[in-house]
């Protein structure tokens, strides 16, 4: 490593990246510490007694008031600006990994692997895309395309997200509203089974479904998912929230109990439902254990996919020409390529972000409420 | 598809019989008849209508029979059958044999070592959890403190949650990952990189040249734990800020404006009115954290490939699992699983001593 | 809003459920489908379609799948838990190491009983297109003697149970026939002719003591190169012991692992002085096939040399230069072994019809892939050598091992390299040097093992003594 070049010598794109994030934070402090200013100046042309909000004690005979409170406010605006800075700092954090996806995902690879890694890149190849598409490799580096593993995924997540709903949602009001012999033992059997890892199942499972001839299919990923205690525990004390006299009068109505459950119980919980459901199809296109055991590649899931080393492929047709290779000669083999492997990542992780965009709500809900991924 | 999360705080709450006696009767059962004699026939179809309760819980009974109720048999019969071979279902006897290669690392197969992996498991998992929590809580008590710019501070920090932690896990290598070759290094990576402002020089984060401490037949990859507890507690955040900013967000602002007027100073609110209005939330993501901390291995894949390190030295114990699953040795993997289930229910039950004894506390 | 929801929940779920109805059918019928495993990547599947096509014209009814699992672990891992399910395919790609552990099953097919088996067999089916019934005729269900008598001697008799420790605890038979070859791969060196020449060298290094100064020439002058990339740490382990003379593996049951020995660690020692020198780089230490170093060239921070596996071959075309190939160096004039591997194939008993007529039919498909022509298309494709001797004679073939193609031209690029590779891997000075490593249940695991081995000792994570003190306790060491 004689020839290392560390940071300093050649730390231009770095320098410049750490402006732009100083930049980034001084504009919020500034925005917000001119705010603060305003209010206190604002403040200070009223009455002392009306601004004491964190400065009751300054209200002693003989103290010097004005000099107080100006103290006050001060130590307040430093404050907020300490506060300000450290949630700027860990907010950029906590996005840096997913910036550092994108941008790499959309280097070149001779870009990437330079060693001070460029802030920015200085040109977008989105080749990297269109590569790992017809690269058509899987896990293991077996012959799959890329839209039959999304179809996998789409067909799997919603199934078993659809179907899984209907048993929560019938499993959940029979264990609410009805009464049936043996229904408290159930429950308390069904909560039990929630302490024991999942792990545990695994093993077992594996050999049924093995046995039972069910691998390769889709109901192997799909079956063994559908019930989910939690969630039915969840559901069960939600339905349990709505009044009785409902249930009555319904049965007054002449409404069976089917019918009762369809009218009036699922729309009433409707946004647990869609935060249940949100998260069983975040959970589903996350899978990677399970498929990757009981599947080979042209049934497996979308993170399957990832996994499998992206190679720089000499490609038989392209859009540019035959027999081409995304490095074209300068690493024509069958070299394991990060960048490609980063768009592969980004294929995966921005559906996902997109969906938290357009259902924030429900999902921030469903997972302050359940705590799981799906 | 991942698993379920066990939520401890909220399954305390009051047995089926208490509820029924505080509510003074059953209101939802069918109701009591005082009328005259019934028929058979019509006492049998009613004795069937008022059972028909078990039709709305039949799909989820027969699935739970077959993936949730029979491995949970499966695992502790099959444990026990010595040189079990899944291929053919054959073994050689009854016997704790797969319990003492298991614990021993005696598997023969070259595959992961289970001390090691517990090892690893429990490292990860005790150091990881309190420090993002800790984390956590510092976040969640600055945006509690702020006004502006809230909502948007809390959509940024959530998002990690939504992530793959495989896909994330592969993003996080590159920050750490050196490649090239001896003579000729490309890249050192991120980290490095700002290491080497301090003069810190580049350490192999993730390679197989990664430093460790020997500790007997024990590996100690440290590099590779500051690694995966930097990956563990960015992924972990945002599951606690969110828990623990709503929990805050609920306090009760009298409580506040009390302390206030009595002269309290934000230290003193913080610790003697926010910290234990939410102890309950923060005992809970302890005891998630712990429970999710003892199964993790999607993020080892990510971090450090299918092999999960060099020899596994990274090896967890969910990993431990589907190694043996993989290599065919399904007589480990059972009494694996079962060790992993006993540790867990250990766990489970300090958890619980625990969480009493702040509740009572409080 | 909430009504908007309901109704969308239960769209959704009337139209999940037609979709569940739809897509859970299961799997088909297997019944005249032979299900065939492979590593091959994407460009040798292609020439694997060929013979898939041939078959399924010649046996109509019948069709073959051939399904890629990625690499031999991969082949490893599904075929060993399809075994566990009964879901095994009928033929699949197998190393000697893997058949050793298949064969615990018991549904590993004795192929003897097909070998030369003269027998017709007529089988029925029903005609796509106008659904009568029709039937077939195999003339002769097995090879002829003349063609077994141009299987190459040595790759063939690999294939005997007597090789398999513990096969007559699975009904076998000391002359049962459990796999057969199907092309064979050898380690060769490939080599950047210019750079050697600017070194002042005019010939490839035939000794390891000639490779190291090379090595060393060429660090002196490029000195961010590493002048040797070696694909296999496992393979260089084992071919090292049967040059240096150190033990790896016996076939005694008793005492399986003999590699935990004085010689592998003066080897070992030995290597590491290499390495820490920065003369050389290994596959998994680099991260990627060294190959990837190799093509660059020195100047570009890579490879001189490059030790790989012949059936790599399209892997090595040079950027800025013409690859050459050599043979891989030896100790010395008379201990230049080198490994002899590549895949074989292996048929399973599976349950899905009519088991005898499956094996028959399977057996057709293994003839037409051991055919004189198909195995001349593949090693031109690929850079494995075939396991007919005949191959050589065939015309188009003698004009490739020329460099030329059909037409007379001269190769050019990729097909060239293969042409040297597979050239270099023929002649009888060549068949001499071949070993095979023996086979038993765990002799995959003293692979893997080999290759933590090296890695641990080039990096310093261990010493020589303790790598192999680990590595004979992780085997179980028996």
């Amino acid at each position: 490593m004689s020839n290392l070049l560390l940071a300093g010598s050649s730390a231009t794109g770095w320098l410049v990246a750490l402006g732009v994030l100083l930049i980034i934070a001084g504009i919020i402090v500034a925005i917000v510490m001119s705010v603060q200013i305003a209010r206190t100046v604002r403040a200070m042309k009223r009455p002392a007694a009306v601004v004491g909000k964190w400065d009751l004690s300054a209200g002693d005979e003989g103290f010097d008031v004005e000099k107080a409170q100006k103290r006050a406010k001060t130590m307040h605006i430093l404050k907020n600006v300490l506060v300000y800075v450290f949630l700027t700092v860990c907010a950029l954090l906590a996005f840096l990994p997913f910036y550092w996806m994108l941008i790499s995902s959309v280097k070149t690879e001779v870009e990437f692997r330079e060693s001070v890694p460029t802030f920015f890149p200085h040109s977008f190849q989105w080749k990297n895309y269109w590569m790992i598409f017809h690269q058509a490799t899987s896990a293991s580096g077996a012959t799959v395309s890329f839209d039959q593993i999304l179809v996998n995924t789409l067909v799997v997540g919603l199934l078993s997200t659809f179907l899984g709903l209907v048993i929560i949602v019938v499993t959940a009001y029979a264990l609410a509203r009805m009464e049936f012999k043996g229904k408290n033992i159930l429950f308390a059997v069904m909560l039990a089974t929630m302490m024991i890892p999942g792990e545990l199942f695994t093993v077992s499972n594996y050999v049924t479904v093995a046995k039972a001839g069910m691998m390769n299919s889709y109901t192997v990923l799909i079956l063994p998912f559908l019930v989910s205690v939690y969630y039915i525990y969840l559901l069960r004390n939600n339905f349990m929230q709505i009044p009785n006299s409902l249930y009555q009068a319904a049965k007054i109505d002449g409404l069976s109990d089917l019918g009762y459950l369809i009218k009036v119980m699922i729309p009433l919980t409707a946004p647990t439902l869609v935060s249940i459901t949100l998260l069983r199809f975040i959970g589903t296109w996350n899978s990677y254990i399970w498929p990757q055991l009981v599947n080979t590649p042209p049934w497996r899931m979308i993170t399957n996919w990832v996994t499998g080393g992206f190679v720089d492929r000499m490609q038989p047709t392209s859009p540019w020409g035959a027999n081409w290779s995304i490095y074209n000669g300068f690493y024509g083999s069958s070299m394991s390529l990060d960048t490609l492997k980063m768009a592969a990542v980004c294929m995966v992780s921005l559906p996902l972000l997109i969906l938290f965009i357009f259902c924030r709500k429900y999902i921030m809900r469903g997972v302050s409420k359940s705590g799981t991924k799906g | 598809m991942e698993e379920m999360t066990v939520n401890p705080v909220a399954a305390t709450e009051p047995s089926e019989k208490k509820r029924k006696r505080a509510r003074g009767g059953d209101p939802n059962g069918e109701p009591i008849y005082t009328g005259p004699e019934l028929s058979k026939g019509e006492r049998f179809r009613r004795a069937l209508k008022s059972q028909s309760g078990w039709l709305f819980v039949a799909p989820a009974l027969i699935l739970m029979a077959v993936f949730t109720f029979y491995p949970i048999i499966a695992a502790f019969v099959n444990s026990f059958k010595e040189n079990y071979s899944g291929m053919t279902g054959r073994f050689s006897g009854w016997g704790i044999d797969n319990f003492v290669r298991v614990l021993k690392g005696d598997t023969g197969t070259g595959g992961a070592n289970f001390v090691q992996c517990l090892v690893n498991t429990l490292v990860l998992t005790f150091i990881s959890v309190p420090l993002s929590t800790l984390l956590a809580l510092l976040i969640s008590v600055a945006l509690n403190s702020i006004k502006r710019l809230q909502k948007a501070y809390q959509t940024i920090l959530f998002l990690p949650y939504l992530t793959n932690a495989l896909a994330m896990g592969a993003v996080f290598a590159t920050f750490f990952k050196i490649i090239g070759t001896t003579s000729y290094t490309e890249t050192v990576g991120i980290v490095n990189i700002v290491l080497g402002w301090f003069g810190i020089k580049p350490i192999d984060w993730v390679g197989l040249g990664s430093p460790h401490w020997q500790i007997g037949s024990l590996s100690i990859p440290w590099a590779k734990y500051v690694v995966t507890i930097v990956y563990e507690i960015w992924s972990g955040l945002p599951f606690k800020i969110l828990i623990l900013f709503s929990a805050m967000q609920s306090i009760n602002k009298q409580y506040y404006d009390a302390a206030k007027v009595d002269g309290a100073s934000r230290w003193t609110i913080l610790w003697k009115i926010t910290a234990p209005m939410i102890m309950p939330q923060i005992s809970y993501l302890l005891i998630t954290g712990i429970m999710g901390g003892m199964k993790q291995y999607s993020a080892i894949v990510g971090l450090f490939g299918t092999t999960m390190g060099l020899d596994y030295d990274m090896g967890t114990m969910v990993g431990y699992l589907y190694n043996y699953i993989e290599l065919g040795q399904t007589g480990y993997a059972f009494a694996g699983s079962l060790i992993l289930f006993a540790i867990i229910m250990v766990i489970t039950f300090f958890n619980n001593r625990l969480t009493k004894k702040r509740t009572t506390y409080r | 809003m909430k009504k908007i929801l309901t109704v969308a929940l239960a769209c959704c779920m009337t139209v999940s459920g037609c979709i569940a109805l739809a897509a859970c059918g299961g799997n088909g019928d297997y019944e005249h489908t032979i299900v065939f495993y492979s590593s091959q990547g994407d460009d040798l599947t292609g020439v694997t379609a060929s013979a898939i096509k041939e078959f399924e014209e010649k046996y109509p009814g019948w069709t073959v799948e051939h399904t890629p699992q990625g690499g031999y672990d991969e082949v490893l891992n599904k075929v060993r838990s399809d075994l566990t399910a009964g879901t095994q395919p009928d033929l699949a790609y197998c190393y000697a190491d893997h058949v050793a552990q298949y064969l615990q099953s018991g549904t590993v097919v004795d192929m003897a009983d097909y070998l030369t088996k003269a027998d017709s067999y007529t089988y029925t089916y029903q005609d796509e297109a106008t659904g009568e019934e029709k039937s077939q005729t195999i003339d002769h269900i097995g090879f002829t003697q003349a063609d077994v008598d141009k299987f190459v001697k040595g790759y063939f008799e690999e294939g005997y149970a007597k090789n398999f420790t513990g096969y007559a605890d699975y009904g076998l038979k000391e002359t049962s026939l459990i796999t057969l070859p199907f092309v064979k791969s050898t380690e060769a060196l490939y080599y950047n002719p210019d750079a050697l020449d600017e070194l002042g060298f005019d010939a490839p290094p035939k000794t390891w003591t000639e490779l190291w100064n090379m090595c060393r020439e060429a660090k002196k002058r490029w000195p961010t190169c590493t002048p040797l990339g070696y694909d296999s740490e496992a393979n260089w382990f084992i071919t090292m012991g049967q040059q240096l003379g150190y033990e790896y593996t016996d076939v005694d049951a008793n005492n399986h692992y003999r590699f935990n020995n004085d010689g592998a660690k003066a080897w070992l020692n030995e290597i590491k002085g290499y390495y820490d020198d920065g003369l050389f780089i290994t596959q998994q230490i680099y991260g990627s096939y060294t190959s990837a170093l190799f093509t660059k060239g020195p100047q570009e921070n890579g490879c001189i040399f490059c030790i790989g596996s012949t059936g790599g071959a399209k892997n090595q075309s040079g950027i800025d230069f013409i690859t050459e190939v050599a043979p891989i160096p030896g100790k010395d004039d008379t201990h230049k072994q080198c490994i002899s591997q590549g895949p074989s194939l292996v048929m399973f008993e599976t349950s899905s019809g009519d088991v005898t007529e499956k094996q028959i039919m399977t057996f057709q498909f293994v003839k037409i892939l051991l055919s004189e022509q198909f195995q001349a298309k593949f090693s031109r494709a690929s850079g494995y050598a075939p396991m007919r001797t005949d191959v050589y004679n065939n015309e188009d073939f003698k004009l490739f091992i020329a460099g030329k193609d059909e037409d007379g031209e001269d190769l050019t690029g990729i097909p060239l390299i293969i042409s040297k590779c597979v050239k270099a891997g023929v002649g009888d000075d060549f068949n001499g040097r071949l070993f095979v490593s023996p086979a038993f249940v765990g002799s995959s695991t003293a692979r893997q093992q080999m290759t933590s081995v090296v890695q641990n000792v080039l990096k310093g994570q261990k010493t020589p003594a303790d790598a192999l003190a680990d590595a004979y306790k992780a085997c179980g060491g028996k």
